[in-house]
């Protein structure tokens, strides 16, 4: 199993439940490096009570922007990430309407530079699990479901 | 909504109301990517859903009877009538449905949860976790 799991946007409300969750399987024994920008959507006191995990050094916070290639670099190094999963994203359908650049830069280039990481130590890293959006598929008439083969077709630029 | 039922404040629901949404709890979420994760597959992709179709407008409805019901209805009167709709926001699909049968089939996951016992715990954590809402209505003055 993984040794160094890398969650981006772990102060999310689904990134913080999972770290949780993922913390309290007996098949995981590896240690959580959680990278987030703490912008409005994150709040470290979603992981408050961790502490049987921060003393055994199984959990590891960093504020970091996944736009910033450099400190995901040392991240990766530092920390010898062997696993990502991405939740990291800029998620406000209404924000993204009226000003699309941030979601640009957080949701293509970070994925972009996180991919890069994972390119430049393909010895190291062993999975790259990138967490989406039934948005991506765009509306449904009142019949009908999205399946993993349906075409994206995005109505606002999340 | 959750924070609004329990204060008595107006509940606001987005255009005519009916749009759908898919309704899946977070653990079992956390649960289908955990096993998702440790089948070690690369450029597979699963589509995770709670089989839970319900219009906005319902939901609001059920947290609010559920407030009714864990905390006392407001001076006898029913907390449906907090409910105030208010025009549509840009970009508002009208219907997601995920169709999670491959994630079922292949790794064996489903939910635990049903939407009623899934949402009956949501609800409960907020009514547990004071501090921790406080702390967050503060950070944005009170509004999202």
């Amino acid at each position: 199993m993984f040794n160094n799991i890398l969650v981006t946007g772990g102060c999310g409300f689904i990134g913080s439940n999972f770290i949780r969750y993922l913390l309290h399987q007996p098949a995981f024994s590896g240690r959580i490096i959680n990278v987030d920008k703490l912008t409005y959507a994150g709040n470290p006191e979603n992981l408050e009570g961790l502490s049987d995990c921060l003393s055994n050094h199984r959990y590891v916070f960093v504020k970091a922007d996944i736009c910033d290639q450099q400190a995901l670099a040392n991240i990766f190094d530092t920390y010898d990430i062997d696993a990502v999963c991405h939740f990291a994203a800029e998620s406000h359908v209404d924000r993204s309407i009226v000003s699309p650049g941030q979601f640009i830069q957080t949701n293509i280039v970070g994925t972009y530079n996180l991919l890069e990481c994972c390119r430049q130590r393909m010895d190291q890293v062993q999975l790259f699990h990138h967490i989406s959006t039934d948005e991506v598929f765009g509306s449904l008439p009142q019949k009908g479901s999205f399946t993993e083969e349906t075409p994206y077709k995005p109505n606002s630029p999340y | 909504m959750i924070l609004n039922a329990r204060d008595g404040k107006s509940l606001p629901v987005y255009g005519d109301g009916k749009n759908i949404r898919d309704w899946l709890y977070v653990e079992d979420y956390c649960e289908a990517i955990w096993e998702i994760i440790k089948k070690r597959q690369r450029g597979v992709t699963y589509n995770v859903g709670g089989q839970n179709e319900l219009e906005n407008i319902v939901v609001v409805q059920k947290i609010a009877d559920l407030l009714d019901e864990m905390v006392g209805s407001k001076e006898g009167g029913s907390r449906r009538e907090l409910i105030t709709m208010v025009p549509d926001r840009p970009g508002h699909d009208r219907r997601y449905a995920i169709d999670c049968s491959k994630i079922g089939q292949e790794l064996g996951w489903s939910p635990k949860e049903s939407f009623e016992t899934g949402l009956r715990k949501t609800v409960q954590w907020y009514l547990d976790s004071e501090q921790w809402v406080e702390r967050a209505l503060s950070k944005f003055n009170g509004t999202f």
